[in-house]
């Protein structure tokens, strides 16, 4: 169960930010979220209510948007999605794959109303 | 509302832990310390291959030991029998260690005055392998019982490890492992991986992963 580390990493992030920008409170937050990533984003929804508890981004909304796999075949250099194939390559039935895309996590925004002046 | 923005952030979320990881490397590295973490599934005997280590090395090298368990501190009593210094860190339900809690575990146990800090991670061959613990250099086991078809599934483990140690040989006649076709498998992953097959009860094999040990720390002090 690696995602309540991973809620904490994201969740720190977002405060660092939301800080150096003069932020009141956190609005919402949104992830990025690889296919391949080996993170459930289930559990990452789950767990985000209680981690973010009594901080400014108390009651924000977290956005989940799916980043989907890619390799690249190295037997006939076809670009395929393997969740969608079942691995193997659709053009070759190949198994030997580079991957390209598909494994990372992203913080890739966050909306916060500012502190108003004065 | 006015006062309400989007701020395009863009960042890996695991960029932190990768860059607190490095920065511990550069200080053991300082420190003139090797640290060594250690993953496996349950019950592949890390514990006792740790000892078994820990007794072919003490005399030559200062040692101390950080057991990872999600609870309990049975692993860190028993290797603290060898004498040397073990303390426990607990992950409180994590499934591994990342490299925060390394950092908390070393300032524990000080890393001035030892050569070789063993790292014994969580027994999970999943995601520990997902997480920079910052240490020197990495090795894995895998008990012939589990089956050698364990890096087509755990392929991630397999291809960042430096070592591979093969336990529990001794129990061989008894199982169907293929010590070929695990070699092939972890070598296509992982071309530069050392493999010794070993037995931590009888203590066949270890002279090989000893000396591959000694070697590993004298190279990062």
């Amino acid at each position: 169960m690696h995602e309540m580390g991973i809620v904490v990493s994201f969740v720190n992030m977002a405060k660092e930010y939301a800080v150096k920008n003069n932020a009141a409170r956190v609005l919402k937050v949104v992830l990025q979220l690889g296919e391949i990533s080996g993170i459930e984003a289930r559990y990452l929804t789950e767990f985000y209510p209680v981690v973010v508890e009594g901080s400014i981004l108390e009651g924000s909304e977290l956005v989940i948007e799916t980043i989907p796999a890619s390799v690249f075949c190295t037997d006939c250099a076809t670009t395929y999605n393997p969740v969608i194939s079942d691995l193997k390559c659709p053009t070759c039935g190949g198994e030997h794959c580079d991957i390209i895309d598909g494994r990372g996590l992203f913080i890739k925004e966050i909306g916060i109303e500012e502190k108003s002046d004065g | 509302m006015d006062n309400v923005r989007i701020i395009e952030i863009k960042k890996s979320v695991l960029d932190n832990n990768d860059k607190a990881a490095d920065e511990l490397r550069e200080k053991l590295k300082a420190d003139r310390t090797c640290l060594m973490n250690l993953m496996s599934s349950p019950g592949s005997g890390k514990t006792m291959t740790v000892i078994r280590t820990i007794n072919a090395l003490k005399d030559e090298l200062k040692i101390g030991v950080m057991e990872a368990d999600i609870d309990s501190d049975v692993d860190a009593v028993k290797v603290a029998e060898t004498g040397v210094k073990a303390i426990q860190l607990h992950t409180g339900g994590m499934c591994h260690l990342d490299a925060y809690m390394t950092e908390q575990g070393l300032s524990e146990i000080g890393t001035k005055d030892l050569d070789l800090i063993i790292l014994e991670n969580v027994g999970n061959l999943v995601c520990p392998a997902e997480f920079d613990t910052g240490a020197s250099f990495n090795v894995m086991i895998l008990s012939i019982c589990e089956g050698h078809d364990k890096p087509l599934k755990y392929p991630l483990m397999f291809s960042i490890v430096q070592a591979m140690l093969i336990n529990k040989i001794d129990c061989a006649e008894h199982f169907d492992f293929d010590l070929d076709k695990v070699t092939a498998y972890a070598k296509k992953l992982n071309p530069d991986i050392a493999i010794f097959p070993i037995s931590a009860k009888t203590g066949q094999g270890f002279e090989a992963w000893v000396e591959w040990l000694r070697n590993k720390v004298a190279d990062s002090q």
